[in-house]
């Protein structure tokens, strides 16, 4: 495997969506090239998982193109990666799995939680007033010569304390991984891997969304405000989006004043305003227009 | 005609051509130049003067455009402001914001639209060059 690509980050293509797959990875694009990626794992065991997501973080078709044209992720390809795998490679990952999981539950709890001195003496407490708190209770139903009244018996703690358990995310140790890697779009696109843009329109997407990302903008989803993208003048994490844009193809493509009002007044109402990105692709520069409504009329 | 959507209403022509502002030289003039562009040129002109209640309110001329703007001040203390009056039926685009901001003299780094509907109603709204921030 050739070592120049190993400081690129991999960008793992299955079905044409793209996938980040390592922790850290995610958390370079963000702070280090401003490509926020939306995370859409879920654990197998919560079905109704909705609200926090884990890895991967899927990436827009237009972060992709603009991180694999700067040279700084490859795209590899998943189902070409990996080949059958034989039966002793198969016993060997699981033999190796069975281990793994017996080494973190005998991890005395994570380390986070309560090995700490700390931890462990409130937790010496708590048992503590547990067991006073039982015992006059005890006593007193003894001199009160009561009937004592069974109570459903208290819950006994499982012997086992709370673990983590960590999931590889990456195929890396796997024996039967071997990625086939393509660090220019062109390559990936001959291969059939990667094919966008393809189109006009996806040109232009593109150009709009790098001129946008070289002025140090984040760009999120734009579908819950009418639009292509958010703009945010940092990280969304820390931010509100100032901008909600819309890329026009052509510098003639049609603009009705009917769209200046819906446009410029929804963003209003969402303390925002519209950003018209129109891609001229003759000079390959990008024309901008901020819309708001006027106040007044 | 060919690529224009807008009807043109005789009688309508005959109402602009008896209004009082119509005596105002510019106005007939340019309106009878454009006739596409008469009818939202006239209804922004008189909207900016009697209902906005601007000051020092002018109709300038742009050939290159086919069409004429409105300046004017919304007080007299605010600065001039440029009002490029246009029909709801037009079909603009981003070449055309283009060309507009380019033939206003001095380049102006916004503008606004007024964009006047068939049953007169009229809304503006403000398009600045660049990415510009929305006020707080």
């Amino acid at each position: 495997m050739a070592d120049s690509s190993k400081s690129k980050i991999p960008i793992h293509v299955s079905n044409k969506k793209a996938l980040v797959w390592n922790p850290e990875d995610a958390s370079t694009l963000r702070s280090k090239y401003r490509v926020t990626g939306t995370l859409i794992g879920t654990l197998p065991s919560i079905s109704q998982q909705n609200v926090f997501l884990g890895l991967p973080l899927l990436l827009m078709p237009e972060e992709v193109v603009l991180l694999v044209g700067n040279g700084v992720a490859v795209l590899l390809d998943d189902s070409t990666s990996h080949r059958t795998s034989t039966a002793p490679e198969l016993r060997e990952w699981h033999a190796r799995r069975i281990k793994s999981a017996h080494a973190q539950i005998a991890l005395p709890n994570d380390a986070s939680s309560s090995s700490s001195p700390e931890a462990l003496r409130k937790r010496a407490e708590r048992e503590a007033m547990r067991a006073a708190r039982q015992s006059a209770l005890a006593e007193m139903t003894k001199r009160r010569g009561m009937l004592q009244v069974r109570s459903p018996a208290p819950v006994v703690l499982d012997s086992l304390p709370p673990y983590t358990v960590h999931i590889p995310s990456t195929s890396d140790g796997l024996s039967w991984y071997n990625p086939a890697e393509y660090d220019t779009l062109s390559a990936a696109s001959a291969a059939g891997i990667w094919t966008y843009p393809s189109t006009y329109e996806e040109r232009a997407r593109c150009a709009v969304f790098r001129a946008l990302s070289e002025k140090g903008y984040y760009m999120g989803g734009g579908i819950r405000f009418g639009g292509d993208w958010l703009v945010y003048p940092g990280d969304p994490l820390r931010y509100h989006s100032h901008f909600v844009a819309t890329v026009y193809p052509k510098p003639t493509s049609s603009l009705r004043p009917i769209d200046i009002v819906a446009l410029g007044r929804l963003g209003t109402a969402t303390k925002k305003a519209h950003l018209l990105c129109g891609w001229d692709e003759e000079n390959d520069s990008v024309d901008f227009y901020s819309i708001e409504w006027a106040g007044f009329g | 005609m060919e690529g224009h959507p807008c009807v043109r209403d005789p009688l309508l022509e005959l109402c602009i051509a008896h209004h009082v502002s119509y005596k105002y030289n510019d106005l007939q003039t340019v309106c009878a130049r454009y006739p596409k562009h008469a009818q939202s040129l006239f209804q922004t002109y008189n909207d900016m003067i009697y209902v906005q209640q601007w000051v020092d309110v002018n109709v300038v001329e742009i050939a290159e455009l086919s069409r004429a703007i409105v300046t004017g001040r919304k007080a007299a203390d605010e600065p001039m402001r440029i009002v490029v009056p246009c029909s709801l039926s037009e079909n603009l685009s981003i070449k055309w914001l283009n060309d507009v901001f380019q033939n206003c003299s001095p380049i102006p780094n916004e503008i606004w639209i007024g964009i006047v509907g068939d049953d007169s109603s009229m809304v503006y709204y403000k398009l600045s060059k660049g990415i510009v921030k929305p006020p707080m």
